[in-house]
């Protein structure tokens, strides 16, 4: 693959403002609050183009130019949510967020209770005997056990104490097991960014090395 | 005026959005919605954007300490939004491959905010090493958990575990897969979504309703 | 010593998490990578699709996580694009978009798959399950143009697709919120479509409840799934190649921990011999 001195370029940008971000691992210091400023102000600006050409242009300049006028609406709606830059009138922007809190609302209502109330419920209502093998039985026995002790263990209307407070206990020891498996992941998952980035310095010095023809 | 007309609007998009999941004569009104919803949430881009000029501004007008950095901010901010808006290739859109908004993505943001990132996992590793402590049992379990899947769902800890004997005939992975992931997690993972769910639904009836309205700010 | 080593300056820590990270890109330890039951069920959810079935596949994934995310990504491209398959890419966060592109051209480049025919772009919208929502019965309402402008009506790939009723597989890489539980309660809930996903190490444990009541049908698990999936593919990419450094940071983060609680022990049959010893005196 052909690298070009602008590619090369650009990797050493990326692979110096890396290195000024993690300067900040010594003590914080000016390269990396020049990056992080840089960080910032580019994201910003980022997320505003890809906005503007890929929601705003298409779902609504382009409909309103077609002569789709329910979408001045929106447009309305979306300009008074600009007013929260004037304190005055920062309640106008009340209408857009009132909007977009009760569509939310809405959905909630409805997905929540269909896909993590109803179907993980059912799915917790499984065979506790008759199943194909024993591995099945003894994941469906743990399945059910865990989910109400743990449940129990969140259930805070009645003192914690007799079968309530005996199966309150089990309940913390199931979380403690999916605490101590989430912490596990999270640390492969954190581990991997890094190993990421040193792949990338890698690939930073592959890429020049290519480019000079020492490689 | 001020918070009656925003209680109204909440209820009925709200509303709608119930309504519609039922009844398909309603469904377009909720597309309607749909589509203003995403057109609106967007806008809250621009407002971000905006109040990043202003407050930096500001601190520039003033010379603030470390008014300098301010600049970069703005500077780097107004580049990017010059490179997205104005520098358009030969029949397509500023943010096309190949573009200078596209070398920006590649080159800076992409690699500061994978580095941001990975910054964490030193702090991950340094977070364990002073607090992950066996005091009582169950810190225990939770410093086993954690330890058994941080080793054994790595090439090296298989390795080294298939090394040991008599214990090398149970394949630890799996192990850790069916009984630890996909056992215990999967139960306690679902009592805290169950807990959630029925709380999330419990307060968005509560905004609808118009009980809940602390979304909407001070009084004034 | 024991005071110094529970006090150790955590810029030590991090400069042994470097080395352990650094050494194998420099020293290959070429560790075996084994293949797990769940990377399993994910690649046979893939090879069971006819020719020509029309896969969604969303990239809600940033940079920073897009080390875990990319791989699995541009290995499931090849593997749909080596069954003939088509593939409507779209995104929930602003960055997929530019990384779904960027993937995209990747596979066909390797595969020869063709732009407009065999996959198309369509680039983020706003709004996570509100978009899926809305996009629902229509795709096209929500996502009049591709990522590069074109409309809807001159891709030939995108005749015959209506709403989510019309595509036979979601695929969806996730970090985060938005991501595969928003599939999962509109796409999977509503027009019951599978829903196959490969997510960040840290969200996979929450997304197994959802797996285990086959709301997800196949899920990777971060780099190490995507690197199991490399491997059942025999197309080793960037996952597998950061399997070693990986198993190196992790065994040196368990030698810390392992470390920090002998020190705590040692600490606390101190103080207690201390005490007695105070207490007798």
């Amino acid at each position: 693959m052909a690298v070009s001195g602008l590619d090369v370029f650009g990797l050493w940008i990326g692979a110096a403002l890396s290195l000024c971000i993690f300067s900040f691992l010594y003590r914080d210091n000016p390269f990396y609050r020049l990056a992080e400023h840089i960080f910032v102000g580019v994201s910003a600006g980022y997320y505003m183009c890809t906005g503007y050409w890929q929601v705003l242009q298409p779902n609504l300049i382009a409909r309103l130019q077609d002569g789709d006028w329910r979408y001045a609406i929106a447009a309305v709606l979306g300009g008074m949510l600009l007013m929260r830059l004037w304190p005055k009138y920062a309640w106008v922007g009340r209408w857009p967020l009132a909007f977009m809190v009760g569509i939310y609302a809405g959905y909630n209502i409805v997905y929540t209770m269909q896909a993590q109330v109803l179907a993980q419920v059912s799915d917790t209502i499984v065979s506790l005997w008759n199943n194909p093998d024993w591995t099945a039985t003894l994941k469906n026995w743990i399945i059910l056990v865990g989910v109400l002790t743990s449940l129990a263990y969140f259930y805070f209307s009645v003192e914690h104490k007799g079968v309530i407070g005996q199966a309150a206990r089990v309940g913390v020891w199931v979380l403690m097991i999916t605490f101590g498996a989430t912490f596990g992941y999270t640390v492969m998952a954190r581990v991997s960014l890094l190993v990421g980035r040193v792949m990338y310095f890698q690939d930073v010095w592959t890429h020049t090395a290519r480019w000079l023809g020492i490689s | 005026m001020k918070r009656e007309v925003p209680l109204i609007i909440t209820f009925v998009a709200g509303a709608v959005m119930i309504v519609q999941f039922y009844t398909l004569p309603l469904s377009w009104l909720g597309d309607l919605f749909n589509d203003f919803f995403n057109i609106i949430v967007t806008c809250a881009y621009v407002l971000g954007a905006a109040s990043l000029l202003i407050a930096n501004g500001r601190k520039i007008q003033r010379q603030a300490p470390g008014w300098g950095y301010n600049a970069v901010l703005l500077l780097s901010l107004l580049a990017t939004l010059f490179c997205g808006f104005c520098i358009f290739p030969q029949g397509g859109l500023p943010t096309d491959a190949g573009t200078p908004f596209d070398w920006i993505f590649q080159n800076v943001y992409t690699p500061m905010s994978a580095a941001t990132y990975s910054l964490l996992a030193f702090y991950i590793a340094s977070a364990s090493y002073r607090a992950f402590r066996a005091r009582s049992a169950e810190a225990t379990i939770l410093l086993v958990t954690a330890f058994m899947v941080m080793l054994f769902r790595i090439p090296l800890g298989e390795l080294l575990w298939e090394q040991l004997p008599i214990l090398h005939y149970l394949d630890i992975g799996d192990f850790i897969e069916t009984w630890i992931i996909g056992g215990f997690n999967t139960a306690g993972q679902r009592a805290i979504m169950l807990g959630a769910s029925v709380g999330l639904i419990s307060v968005s009836l509560k905004i609808l309703l118009g009980i809940e309205r602390s979304y909407l700010g001070s009084a004034d | 010593m024991l005071d110094k080593l529970s006090s150790l300056d955590r810029r030590w820590i991090f400069l042994a998490i470097t080395i352990a990270v650094i050494i194998p890109f420099v020293f290959p330890l070429g560790l075996p990578i084994k293949v797990s039951q769940q990377t399993k069920q994910f690649y046979e959810c893939i090879e069971q699709l006819p020719q020509g079935s029309v896969v969604c596949m969303s990239f809600d994934y940033g940079p920073g996580t897009r080390v875990e995310c990319h791989p699995m990504a541009q290995a499931a491209l090849y593997h749909l694009f080596t069954r003939r398959c088509k593939v409507i890419a779209l995104a929930l966060w602003p960055e997929g978009a530019l990384f779904a592109r960027e993937a995209l051209r990747e596979a066909a480049k390797e595969t020869g798959a063709a732009e407009g025919t065999d996959y198309v772009n369509l680039g983020y919208k706003a709004g996570g399950e509100v978009v899926l929502r809305g996009a629902g019965d229509d795709l096209r309402a929500f996502f009049p143009n591709d990522i590069d402008g074109r409309s809807w009506d001159s891709i030939p790939m995108l005749k015959g697709i209506k709403g989510w009723d019309t595509i036979d597989l979601i695929c969806a890489w996730s970090m985060g919120k938005p991501g595969v539980l928003e599939y999962v309660r509109v796409v999977g809930g509503s027009y019951h479509r599978p829903i196959i996903t490969g997510t960040t190490a840290v969200t996979a444990p929450e997304a197994m409840p959802l797996v285990n009541s086959g709301q997800i049908e196949g899920i990777l698990q971060g780099m190490r799934g995507a690197s199991e999936y490399e491997v059942m593919l025999k197309r080793p990419g960037a996952a597998a190649r950061g399997m070693d450094a990986l198993s190196m940071a992790h065994v040196a983060i368990a030698a810390f921990i392992i470390m920090a609680n002998v020190i705590y022990w040692l600490n606390k049959r101190r103080d207690r011999r201390n005490s007695l010893v105070g207490g007798g005196a």
